[in-house]
């Protein structure tokens, strides 16, 4: 708007200086031709004023004339025409002085004092002539001296016109000069004004046309800033509102926003948003970020947090309202996990402590026991006090498996997911259970339709741990439909050496003593890759779960197992581990028993993903 | 005796009367055909001047001092006596210049016969007796030197060119 | 040479190693217990030479293992020929010989399998040395 207006009045200023310029010649052209006039006028007066002078002298000699005529024959009639002639020789003799050439001539000779003093003289001789009375014989001595007191005029006029010629001939020389030399200088700066003129013009007009740049960049520059900003506010992670005052109309919104509230204008969600905003805003002005702190209601049941400011911008050359809020629902969200891991982890770390702790007195007791035991070998009667010593000493182990557990249980989750091959791991956590398998009967097979290169991410010896759980489980649950408890004792020891390294996976087994038929028990582990994603399944046919257990199977202390046979932890911890591996653990009934199903994102990027 | 006291009398009057005569001059008028032959003739006084319509020219001139007042007929009056259109006039002074003036000078620019000027008569010496003038003061053109080679003084005679 | 059926017993915790050293004690060892590293180190020092050291590895503030690194200096005659650590942190995947010790338990730990591991290994000197 400003360029234009610029350019407008500047195009004005351009067409008026060029108007006056040529004004401005064609005036001094018509002052100079005017001049020349005026010049060639005086010159005709000059050359006039000498013709008067001329004119009188002629007169002078027409009345001597008529003396010299009448001096020889006075008559009446001829003292009548000289009469004549010398009125008509008195009226010339004025015009030397009081006449445009006379004027003139006055300035080349002072012919106003002399001719004055021959007008009075000729007025005397004229009164003379009139009383002369031709018969007189006297007459025409009278005329002869009349016309010799005449004759001094005739010099002076004689003079007068000499003198008028001179100054004529001056006059011609240098006007013949002067044309020979046109008026150069005024010519020579009229050129020279015209010249500057010119190039002040044409200086003017590139500095102007720079100027006009300068603006034009200016103004774009000043648009591509605006241009910019528009895509910063498109752009920003903030929503962006800017809301009328007067009316409360949305002005604008950015993308943000628009997913926040509604991607259209009318959307009656607008309005029920921008009156929650002005609720939460209290104050008209809280320009201070985060002074706006409210909860949003998008639908029935989703809350969002947000937070932000209020405050005024010039939008669209007019006072708006800016609203930017940001939300924090998920910040909040996370915040809240924080702190739930971190009192998780304190948890952890607790219970972890105390299982620690607890190892001290459990290893006192053991020591104790043992003791007891050899103080009471020697004595009779003992058994009774043996026995006891022996539950004792169990019970020292089965709190020893729990602190494991527990202790296991309370780590704090890795946060590095480390890739380790699937099927090593696995075949490395049947490798654990395997001589319980073959004690057991249970018939372990590995099958893998994935090779072996096949990684998943997370801490191998927890996953291996995993396995180990379920499959100690699943052997649980064969022994749970044998009857044969009290077998089990013995292998306690065993037992314990292999929970100390697997800890133990607990399973009710509650589906009755099942004739197993020990030469069916079978536990398969198959490992395969489906829709990009690890599945390891440990299917077994040992009858299946009970399906008021199946809910509740990995939760902490889920089981009603006997209190010799493992802790319940195990198959929370199962899931906790896989959970940390971004990967779910199911189980469900089939195939004559129970099946874990172990889902593992194969690659780096899904594992972070499904952590976020 | 008697007849030269007759002579000297006759003088005297014609010496009195010279002077006037040399002052009373009378105006000699023609009407010259295209061709050049004279149509009409006529020679006023100064009384059968007065007799005509008068117009009076209030102005300031190259050849006098301040504003004078001019009154005389004017020249359109004097070409009418003729009776026939008129296009041009030629003026004659007693020293035998001539100035031609055309019919708009006095049907456009009121150019004038003078006889009086501020109400006296003029002496050849003060470029009476006639004197043709114009309004020189209500139109300043009528200043220059076109115009003013027609204001013709010490006029004799006016020759009237019909059309 | 090392004093046979000699042992001593570095732990913090008295309780135990009280209950430890009686069940040695019982099976006719000499048992010296210290519960501070100092009071061990100084037994080594002052040529107490026993057969057998077991050690916590954190008695008190004091990093077990300086004990047995300790021990280890001994010239040969006096240098236990059994190092065994116990401890209460559960460990993994480590091995005794990461702690430059002979065995390796974690507490609670049944001194019975002590006992056993201790035979073991005396016999394997033995069979080595013989």
């Amino acid at each position: 708007m400003i360029l234009s207006r610029n350019r407008r009045s500047l195009g004005l200023l351009k067409i008026g200086l060029v108007v006056a310029s040529v004004a401005l010649f064609l005036a001094t052209a018509l002052v100079y031709v005017s001049q020349t006039r005026q010049q060639a006028f005086l010159t005709a007066t000059i050359r006039s004023s000498g013709w008067v002078a001329y004119q009188a002298q002629l007169e002078f000699v027409k009345a001597q004339a008529e003396f010299a005529k009448l001096s020889i024959v006075p008559s009446a009639q001829g003292l009548h025409a000289l009469m004549l002639r010398l009125e008509i020789l008195r009226s010339r003799l004025p015009l030397l002085y009081d006449s445009d050439e006379g004027r003139v001539l006055s300035d080349v000779v002072d012919t106003r004092g002399p001719t004055q003093i021959f007008e009075a003289r000729l007025d005397q001789i004229i009164d003379d002539v009139a009383r002369l009375d031709p018969e007189e014989g006297a007459a025409a001595e009278e005329l002869k001296a009349l016309s010799a007191e005449l004759e001094p005029l005739g010099e002076a006029l004689q003079t007068i016109l000499m003198q008028s010629v001179a100054y004529n001939q001056e006059i011609f020389r240098r006007e013949r000069a002067l044309a020979q030399r046109p008026g150069a200088t005024p010519l020579l700066l009229l050129f020279i004004s015209g010249a500057c003129l010119a190039a002040v013009l044409i200086l003017q007009s590139r500095r102007d046309r720079i100027r006009l740049g300068e603006i034009g960049e200016a103004q774009a520059a000043l648009a591509a800033v605006e241009e910019n900003l528009r895509a910063v506010i498109q752009a920003v992670p903030a929503c962006v509102v800017v809301i009328d005052p007067d009316t409360d109309h949305v002005s604008f919104f950015n993308p943000s926003a628009a997913t926040l509230v509604s991607p259209s204008l009318d959307d009656p969600a607008w309005p029920r948003f921008v009156k929650a905003v002005r609720g939460a805003a209290g104050e008209p002005e809280t320009r201070r970020w985060g002074a706006l702190s409210m909860g949003y209601v998008r639908s029935p049941g989703d809350i969002v947090s947000l937070r932000g400011s209020v405050g005024s911008v010039l939008w669209e050359r007019r006072q708006q309202q800016l609203i930017v809020v940001v939300d924090t629902s998920r910040v909040r969200n996370a915040e809240l996990q924080v702190m739930q891991a971190a009192k998780l982890a304190t948890l952890g770390e607790m219970a972890t402590a105390i299982a620690h702790e607890l190892n001290q007195p459990l290893a006192v007791i053991k020591m104790a026991v043992a003791n007891a035991r050899r103080l009471l070998e020697p004595l009779p009667g003992g058994e009774p006090v043996a026995a006891k010593l022996e539950r004792i000493s169990a019970q020292v182990d089965r709190a020893k498996r729990i602190t494991d557990q527990v202790r296991r249980y309370g780590r704090m989750p890795t946060e590095t997911l480390l890739p380790f091959s699937l099927r090593h791991a696995v075949e490395l956590a049947a490798g654990f259970v395997a001589e319980q398998f073959r004690a057991a009967n249970i018939a372990l097979s590995i099958e893998t339709s994935a090779p072996s290169e096949l990684l998943v991410f997370g801490e191998q010896t927890m996953f291996e741990q995993v396995i180990v759980n379920v499959l100690i489980n699943a052997r649980d649950a064969y022994e749970g439909q044998d009857d044969g408890e009290a077998a089990r004792l013995a292998t306690d020891r065993q037992g314990e050496a292999g929970d100390r390294e697997s800890g133990a996976g607990d399973r009710e087994s509650g589906a009755g003593d099942r004739e197993s038929g020990a030469g069916d028990r079978e536990v398969r582990v198959s490992i395969g890759l489906e829709e990009g994603r690890a599945v390891v399944l440990v299917q077994d046919n040992a009858g299946g779960v009970p399906p008021e257990m199946l809910e509740r199977l990995f939760e902490p202390f889920a089981t009603t197992k006997s209190t010799e046979k493992g802790t319940g932890l195990g198959l929370s911890l199962a899931r906790s581990v896989i959970r940390d591996m971004n990967g779910t653990i199911v189980a469900e009934n089939r195939g004559g028993g129970a099946c874990f199903a172990i889902n593992l994102p194969t690659t780096q990027a899904n594992a972070a993903q499904d952590a976020a | 005796m008697s007849v030269r006291l007759l002579y000297a009398l006759v003088l005297a009057l014609m010496a009195c009367v010279a002077p006037n005569m040399a002052h009373a001059q009378a105006l000699a008028l023609r009407w010259l055909g295209a061709d050049g032959q004279v149509i009409a003739q006529k020679t006023l006084t100064l009384a059968e001047l007065d007799t005509l319509p008068q117009t009076r020219i209030e102005t300031g001139t190259p050849w006098t001092k301040g504003v004078n007042t001019f009154t005389g007929p004017s020249l359109g009056v004097l070409a009418a006596l003729g009776g026939r259109p008129v296009r041009e006039a030629k003026v004659m002074a007693l020293n035998d210049y001539v100035a031609p003036i055309p019919a708009e000078d006095w049907k456009d620019h009121g150019a004038i016969l003078t006889t009086r000027l501020d109400g006296a008569t003029m002496r050849v010496r003060d470029k009476g007796p006639f004197w043709v003038m114009y309004p020189i003061d209500s139109d300043p053109a009528l200043g220059q030197q076109y115009f003013q080679s027609r204001m013709v003084w010490q006029v004799k005679s006016i020759d009237f060119i019909a059309q | 040479m090392n004093t046979a059926r000699t042992m001593l017993i570095c732990d913090d915790e008295e309780e135990l190693a009280n209950e430890l050293g009686e069940y040695f004690t019982s099976l006719g060892w000499r048992v010296e217990l210290s519960v501070t590293a100092e009071n061990a180190i100084g037994h080594l020092r002052r040529g107490l030479a026993p057969q057998v050291l077991i050690t916590d590895l954190r008695i008190g503030a004091v990093d077990g293992r300086q004990v047995v690194a300790e021990a280890r200096a001994l010239p040969e005659a006096l240098r236990p020929a059994i190092i065994i650590i116990i401890t209460g942190h559960v460990m993994h995947n480590v091995a005794a010989a990461d702690f430059d010790s002979d065995f390796l338990y974690v507490k609670p730990v049944d001194p019975n399998d002590i006992l056993d591991d201790i035979a073991a290994g005396l016999a394997k000197r033995a069979t080595r040395e013989g």
